[in-house]
């Protein structure tokens, strides 16, 4: 439980306080939402029989969309959800990796290959 | 998603709850949102969150609306609530149901011996908490109830005692130190108490209400022959007002009360307000000054009468 | 393109990520009911508390007089008395506490064994039964290199890399999985790679304590105290 004071220009003090277990909340809806379009991401590219370099750059561009949507349902502020836009944009881009690899290769395999 | 609450939004629900209209109760979500902002922020409301709380509580439409973990979260906050407001028969029939649903937890027999309290039976709630102890040495909350146990017994130094104990283990709490510190000032143990706020300050130093307190402290154990704690408690209080953007009242006279003790009770070279200080004590007066013209005007008087604006104000 | 038969896709593929998630899940069930309560050391919890302490003192010195961070230094780092000096509890280790301790040994033992063993039966599972024949092909290009190691037990030396055998399937799913079972599972479930990662590092979890009380005490030795109170007053007067 942290209190925060921050001096604002004209003068106020404004003392939010932190609920961390809220924080954490968020953060772990971040993840699961992260980890299902990895999950589609990856069946989509699979099934549409991406390979290489452009398979590789799609994961990117399904990560961009999540968080533009999530931006969009933020409404443009991290505030009062998260605490900073790194946590927004940057964290854990890099944990659903396998997990798209995974599901591209299944589907890419179940609808291509065989 | 959750959010971060704000005293504001928790003032707002208060609000919304109490003025329901025309009798008429609360609404559910209202209530609900309530408790949730009591919780996260810690705060202590007893008499509206047992009103509202076991209200909901004993709705039907709790038992849809709520789903199973914030439900028993929500008895556990109203019944420590009842324990405040002395609603001891509501507060057992909750107890009784906990204990029903979460037969061997340790945190519903800390509220079982809460009850204890709560009714007088303190040897009944010693034991209830030695037995948790005894299953779990580190059980914070154990702990901390039995130096409860010894205050409500008016054995103070046992309470003492105790709190010293669990602050062996656990030296970061700094509730804990802050509890002791005001054990010390009842028993008139200036020093100790000192020490304590030292460590609460070590532990939060981004609390100002850490700083007054040490600041009072040290004013209080200033004497004519050891002004530099005075000088140390000028230091203290000017970062409170760095920290509350020089807001604060209390800090402000506590400034005031220890430069003029510097200037008055000093003997020779030590009674010699540098210039900052000298600065800063005018600066205080002018700005309390302001303050009670604007707010209380009638005190105005009194403020001057205590004598320890620096002359010529 | 190597064109397979659709019953290695149905028999053999499918089956084995079924099959692991099902492990997964099963694994996950039978340590939660394994776990029981975890109570803590008193020692260890002070250990850590007073590693914490010393850290805050350092960190924030500069809001206590001399006298008080003298006293609080000598607390810590005095040769006889001093909290960091005091020969550490050896149980404190956690290597000590597991040679030393028999039934500790033994519960440690158990968790590994439910998390590992799964695993070991798995991939032999897998060995056996779908060896020598090519399983899946990866949408991704890989180097030669990777040859040896994606196609153990299928010996075509033109065959090319991007098809694997089942035990490189196996892992695939081994990695992949992870994401999938914190998604069903709700919680931080029991992470496959972290284990690898750790069993490199020894002494990970508990707190190595002789060391970390040497290494805060020479730090507070070191430490200058520099007294940053005095300068709010000049702050507040302006």
């Amino acid at each position: 439980m942290r209190i925060v004071a921050s001096k604002k220009g004209d003068g106020t003090i404004e003392k939010e306080l932190f609920s961390p277990e809220s924080l954490k909340q968020n953060g772990v809806a971040l993840t699961n939402g992260r980890t299902i379009i990895a999950i589609a991401g990856g069946m989509t590219s699979g099934i549409l029989g991406l390979t290489g370099l452009k398979g590789g750059l799609c994961y990117f561009m399904y990560m961009l969309l999540f968080t533009a949507a999530l931006a969009l349902k933020l409404g443009w502020k991290y505030q009062p959800y998260f605490a900073s836009w790194n946590q927004v944009c940057v964290d854990g881009i890099f944990a659903s990796v396998t997990t798209y690899i995974l599901f591209w290769t299944l589907a890419y395999n179940s609808v291509h290959v065989f | 998603m959750g959010r971060l609450p704000s005293q504001r939004a928790l003032a707002a629900t208060l609000d919304r709850c109490e003025n329901a209209g025309h009798g008429g109760h609360a609404p559910i979500d209202e209530v609900k949102e309530l408790l949730r902002l009591c919780r996260d922020g810690k705060v202590r409301l007893p008499e509206q969150i047992a009103r509202h709380g076991l209200r909901l509580i004993k709705s039907k439409e709790a038992k849809r609306k709520l789903n199973d973990s914030e439900l028993w979260l929500i008895n556990e906050q109203v019944c420590y609530a009842l324990l405040d407001t002395g609603e001891i028969d509501e507060a057992t029939m909750i107890v009784k149901a906990l204990s029903k649903r979460f037969p061997k937890s340790s945190r519903v027999l800390v509220l079982q011996g809460a009850l204890c309290e709560c009714c007088g039976d303190y040897d009944k709630a010693e034991e209830v908490y030695k037995k948790i102890l005894e299953e779990n040495e580190a059980h914070q909350g154990a702990w901390k109830r039995l130096c409860c146990v010894a205050k409500g017994r008016g054995d103070e130094e046992k309470a003492v005692k105790t709190l010293k104990e669990y602050l062996d283990v656990f030296c970061t709490d700094a509730e804990a130190w802050e509890e002791l510190a005001s054990l010390y000032l009842s028993l008139s143990m200036q020093k100790q108490a000192s020490f304590c706020y030292e460590e609460c300050v070590l532990i939060q130093p981004q609390n100002p209400s850490y700083h007054l307190k040490y600041a009072d402290s040290l004013y209080s154990l200033s004497t004519p022959s050891t002004l530099h704690l005075a000088r140390q408690a000028v230091g203290y209080y000017s970062v409170v007002l760095d920290l509350t953007n020089g807001s604060s009242v209390h800090a402000k006279y506590g400034l005031l009360c220890c430069l003029d003790a510097i200037r008055s009770q000093g003997r020779g070279s030590s009674s010699r307000l540098t210039e900052d200080e000298q600065k800063l004590a005018a600066k205080c007066a002018r700005e309390l000054e302001a303050d009670y013209q604007e707010k209380c005007p009638a005190l105005l008087a009194h403020l001057r009468a205590t004598g320890i604006l620096p002359s010529g104000t | 393109m190597l064109m397979l038969d659709p019953n290695v896709r149905n028999w053999v593929m499918i089956p084995i990520t079924f099959a692991m998630l099902l492990i997964g899940v099963l694994r996950h069930l039978v340590a939660k009911l394994m776990r029981g309560s975890a109570t803590a050391k008193i020692k260890s919890i002070q250990a850590k508390q007073l590693i914490q302490r010393s850290q805050y003192l350092r960190a924030h010195s500069g809001f206590l007089s001399r006298a008080a961070f003298n006293q609080r230094k000598e607390f810590f780092c005095d040769k006889e008395k001093g909290a960091f000096c005091q020969k550490v509890d050896p149980s404190l280790n956690p290597q000590q506490q597991m040679m030393s301790d028999p039934s500790m040994l033994s519960d440690m033992l158990t968790k590994n064994l439910t998390m590992v063993v799964p695993q070991i039966v798995t991939g032999a599972w897998v060995n056996f039964f779908f060896s020598g024949f090519v399983v899946a092909k990866v949408p991704f290009p890989l180097t030669q290199k990777f040859k040896l190691m994606l196609q153990r037990g299928v010996d075509l030396s033109s065959l090319d890399v991007t098809y694997i055998s089942s035990l490189s399937w196996y892992f695939l799913n081994l990695f992949g999985m992870q994401g999938l079972l914190q998604l069903i599972l709700g919680e931080k479930t029991f992470d496959d790679t972290q284990v690898m990662q750790q069993q490199m590092s020894m002494g990970a979890g508990g707190l190595d304590a002789p060391n970390a009380f040497k290494a805060e005490k020479d730090q507070l030795e070191m430490m200058q105290h520099n007294f940053r109170v005095a300068k709010f007053v000049e702050l507040a007067a302006k």
